[in-house]
C-alpha cells in the first residue's frame, strides 16, 4: 500500500466522520433553533458534536477494518509485502525484555519457558536472549525471582536467560527498558518488549525479526495482542470481545496508519539504534499529574520515532501474540486509573512542536478514550436539564395586551432519530465484526459454532451496555481527581484473581448505586414520561454491585464455558503455547504446594 | 509468599549475588529528547512568520535583475 493510498484513506475517514457529525448535529440544531437557542442548548450541541465526532471516527475505522477482513486483505509493510517472511534466515540477535515488578514469578517463568521451547522447535533459540528486568523492591520477591531465573538458566541451553534487579526503579517500565538499553542495548540489534503477562509464539517472533530485516526504515513493529487465559465471567467476556472485535479495529487502524503507526508498550519489536537515539524521554514541564515524568511512554516513543523520520508499523496478521485481561472489574478499573493519568498527560503533547499529524491523532484518541466519560456524563445531564426546562415553557406569552399561545410542537421523532444514529455508531461495528467472523467457517467453529457465537455476541453487547455507565462514572471520577491534582502510586498489577469479595464490590460500587438512585428518583419525580430514555443508564449503575461481584467469580466463568458461552479459539481449537504455559505453571505451583505440605508435616 | 530459595534450589544451595546473572555491561548514551511546546506567543509568531513568507514576493536574484534590465542605449 503506497503512502498516497494511506493519505486518501485518512482523508476519507476524516471526511466521513465529519459529515456524519455535521448531519446529526444539524438535525439537533434544527430542533433547538425552534424558538431560539438557550445556553443549555448551545452547550448540549457543542458537547454532542465533540462526542459524536469521536464515536463517528471509531465507527468508520471499524468499517475500514471490516472491509479489510471481509476481503481477506491483510495490510503489508511496504518492502516486506511480497516476501515469505518465515523463510528468511535470521542474521541478527534479539533481546526479549520481560520487565517485572512484584509479579508471580512462577507464571512469568512458565511463559518464558514456553516461548523458549517454541523458538527451539524452530531452531532459532540461539538468536533470542531473554532478560528478566526486575524492579521489585520487596526482598522476598527478589529472592524468588533470582531462584526461579537460576533454575530457568539451568534448563536453558547456552544460558540464554539473564536476570537483573535495578538499584533504583525510577520512571517505572520506561526507565527499566531505558536502563537495559544504556547498559546492554548496543549488544543487540532488536529488542522485543514484553509485559509480565505477554506470550508470543516462536514463529511470530521470527517473523517480526524478518519483517525488520526486510524493511530497514522500520524502527518499531507493533503486534495485535489477543487476550487469553481468563477464568472469571468478566475476563472471559473481555477476551471474547478482544478476539471478535479486536482484529477488525486493528485492521482498520493499521490501514489508516500505514507507516505512521503507534506503540502500545508491549508485544512489539524495536530497532535498538533509533530507539536509543530518539526515545530518551524528557520530563514534561509543570507539576504532576499532568506534568513531570511521562507515564504512558509508549505513544510518546512512537511519536519521537516518527518525528525522527523512522517508520512505525502494525504487524498485519493477528495471532501469535497474547496477553491476559485483568481478572475482575475492580482490577480493570484500577488499571484504568493509571492509564487515565498517563493518557491525560498527552493533552500537553497535542501542542508539542514538530510532531507528525498521526501522532497527534493517536494522542487525541487516547485522551478522548477517558475524557469522553465526563463529557457523556455532562451530555446526559444537559439532556435531562433540557427536557426538564422544556416541560415548563409558559403556555402563552403576551404581545402587549394580547396573548400569543405557544404552539405545541413535538420533537420526539427528531430526538429518536438522533438517538438511533448514536446507537448505530456504537453497536453496528459489533455486528459487522460478528458478520466477519461468521463468514469464516473455521473461526465460527472455534468460537463454539454459529448459534453459540451469535448468542455470546448478543450477551456481550448486553453486558457491555450494562457496564458502560459504570465505566463512565468511574472514568469521570478519575478525570476529576487527576485534574484536581491527585496522583496515584504505580503499583503491581493483578493478573490472576480468585474473585472479588462481596464487601469489596459493595465498597467499590456503592457510589454508582447511590448516583443511580438519586438520578432515577429525580427523573421519576420531575419528568416521569421521559424516564424510559434513562433506563439503560440507570440499570447498569443500579446493578453495579452485583455485576462487579458476580462477574469476578471464576465459578460463573466456568459455568459459562460449560454452556459454550464466550468461547475463544484458544479454548476450543487449542493454543499449544498457552496450554504449555498452563501446564508448566500448574506443575510449578503443585511442586511448591507439595514442598509446603511436606514442611508442614515435618 | 513461598520460600522459593528452599523450594527450588534446596536448603543448602546459595543464590548468586543480585546482578551476577547478567552479561557484561556495554554502556551507551540514551539522551533525553527535547520537546518544545506551542505557547500562544510562539503559535502567533509562527503564524505571522508563515503569513509574511507567503505575502512577500520572491526576492529577485542579482543575475536575474541584470538580465531583465534594458541596456542604456537600447530602444524601449
Amino acid at each position: 500500500m503506497s503512502h498516497d493510498d494511506v493519505a486518501v484513506q485518512r482523508w476519507l475517514i476524516f471526511g466521513l466522520a465529519l459529515s456524519t457529525t455535521a448531519a446529526t448535529s444539524t438535525r439537533l440544531l434544527a430542533i433547538f433553533r425552534f424558538g431560539g437557542m438557550s445556553i443549555i442548548e448551545v452547550a448540549l450541541l457543542l458537547v454532542f458534536a465533540i462526542l459524536f465526532f469521536f464515536i463517528a471516527t471509531s465507527f468508520w475505522i471499524a468499517c475500514l477494518g471490516a472491509h479489510t477482513l471481509w476481503r481477506h486483505k491483510h495490510l503489508q509493510c511496504d518492502d516486506c509485502a511480497a516476501t515469505d517472511l518465515a523463510r528468511l534466515p535470521l542474521q541478527r540477535r534479539t533481546a526479549l525484555l520481560v520487565p517485572v515488578y512484584h509479579e508471580d514469578i512462577t507464571e512469568v517463568s512458565a511463559r518464558i519457558r514456553a516461548m523458549q521451547e517454541s523458538l527451539r522447535r524452530l531452531g532459532a533459540e540461539d538468536f533470542f536472549d531473554f532478560f528478566v528486568l526486575s524492579d521489585s523492591r520487596d526482598e522476598s520477591y527478589r529472592l524468588a525471582e533470582r531462584a526461579v531465573c537460576l533454575e530457568l538458566r539451568r534448563r536453558t541451553a547456552n544460558c540464554r536467560l539473564f536476570y537483573r534487579n535495578r538499584e533504583r526503579n525510577t520512571r517505572h517500565k520506561s526507565g527499566n527498558v531505558e536502563d537495559f538499553c544504556k547498559n546492554w542495548g548496543t549488544t543487540y540489534d532488536y529488542i522485543v518488549v514484553l509485559d509480565a503477562d505477554s506470550l508470543m509464539t516462536g514463529r511470530t517472533l521470527i517473523r517480526l525479526v524478518n519483517a525488520m530485516e526486510a524493511n530497514p526504515r522500520a524502527a518499531l513493529i507493533q503486534t495485535q495482542p489477543l487476550l487469553i487465559g481468563g477464568s472469571s465471567l468478566f475476563a472471559r467476556s473481555q477476551q471474547f470481545a478482544s478476539w471478535i472485535y479486536g482484529p477488525m479495529y486493528a485492521a482498520g487502524l493499521a490501514r489508516l496508519q500505514g507507516s505512521s503507526g503507534n506503540y502500545w508498550g508491549h508485544n512489539a519489536i524495536i530497532r535498538v539504534r533509533p530507539f536509543m537515539e530518539n526515545c530518551g524521554l524528557p520530563t514534561l514541564p509543570g507539576r504532576a499529574p499532568l506534568g513531570g515524568e511521562i507515564l504512558s511512554h509508549d505513544f510518546v516513543e512512537a511519536a519521537l520515532l516518527l518525528r525522527a523520520g523512522w517508520e512505525v508499523w502494525m504487524f498485519p496478521e493477528p495471532g501469535g501474540s497474547y496477553e491476559t485481561s485483568p481478572p475482575t472489574f475492580i482490577d480493570h478499573l484500577k488499571r484504568d486509573r493509571r492509564w487515565c493519568q498517563g493518557n491525560l498527560q498527552h493533552i500537553k503533547l497535542l501542542f508539542a512542536q514538530g510532531l507528525r499529524a498521526p501522532s497527534r491523532f493517536h494522542f487525541a484518541m487516547g485522551v478522548m478514550s477517558y475524557l469522553s466519560s465526563p463529557l457523556w456524563f455532562l451530555l446526559i445531564f444537559l439532556f435531562a436539564a433540557h427536557a426538564f426546562a422544556s416541560m415548563y415553557i409558559p403556555p402563552a406569552t403576551f404581545v402587549g395586551r394580547y396573548p400569543v399561545l405557544a404552539w405545541p410542537t413535538s420533537h420526539t421523532i427528531a430526538f429518536v432519530s438522533v438517538g438511533i444514529a448514536t446507537a448505530a455508531l456504537l453497536y453496528l461495528p459489533k455486528f459487522l465484526a460478528l458478520a466477519v467472523v461468521l463468514r469464516n467457517k473455521n473461526a465460527t467453529r472455534a468460537c463454539g459454532g454459529r448459534t453459540m457465537l451469535t448468542v455470546s455476541a448478543l450477551l456481550e453487547i448486553l453486558f457491555s451496555t450494562l457496564i458502560a455507565p459504570i465505566f463512565m462514572l468511574s472514568h469521570s471520577w478519575f478525570v476529576i481527581n487527576i485534574l484536581a491534582g491527585r496522583k496515584i502510586q504505580w503499583g503491581p498489577q493483578s493478573r490472576r484473581g480468585r474473585g472479588t469479595a462481596l464487601l469489596a464490590a459493595m465498597t467499590a460500587f456503592f457510589p454508582h448505586t447511590i448516583v443511580a438512585m438519586i438520578f432515577g428518583a429525580a427523573a421519576w419525580y420531575l419528568m416521569p414520561a421521559d424516564i424510559w430514555w434513562y433506563l439503560p443508564l440507570l440499570a447498569g449503575l443500579f446493578l453495579a454491585i452485583p455485576i462487579g461481584w458476580l462477574t469476578s467469580l471464576p465459578s460463573l466463568g466456568a459455568i459459562a464455558q460449560r454452556f459454550g458461552l464466550f468461547l475463544i479459539p484458544s479454548e476450543t481449537a487449542g493454543l499449544p503455547i498457552a496450554a504449555r504455559v498452563e501446564k508448566l505453571a500448574s506443575g510449578a505451583i503443585e511442586a511448591n504446594a507439595t514442598t509446603d505440605d511436606a514442611r508442614r508435616a515435618a | 509468599m513461598k520460600d522459593y530459595k528452599k523450594d527450588i534450589l534446596g536448603p543448602t544451595e546459595e543464590l548468586p549475588p543480585l546482578n551476577e546473572l547478567m552479561p557484561p555491561v556495554c554502556p551507551a548514551p540514551m539522551p533525553a529528547q527535547t520537546i518544545l511546546f506551542w505557547t500562544p506567543r510562539s503559535a502567533i509568531a509562527a503564524t505571522l512568520r508563515a503569513m509574511e513568507l507567503q505575502r512577500l514576493p520572491p526576492r529577485p536574484q542579482p543575475a536575474a535583475i541584470a538580465m531583465t534590465m534594458p541596456k542604456p542605449n537600447e530602444p524601449r
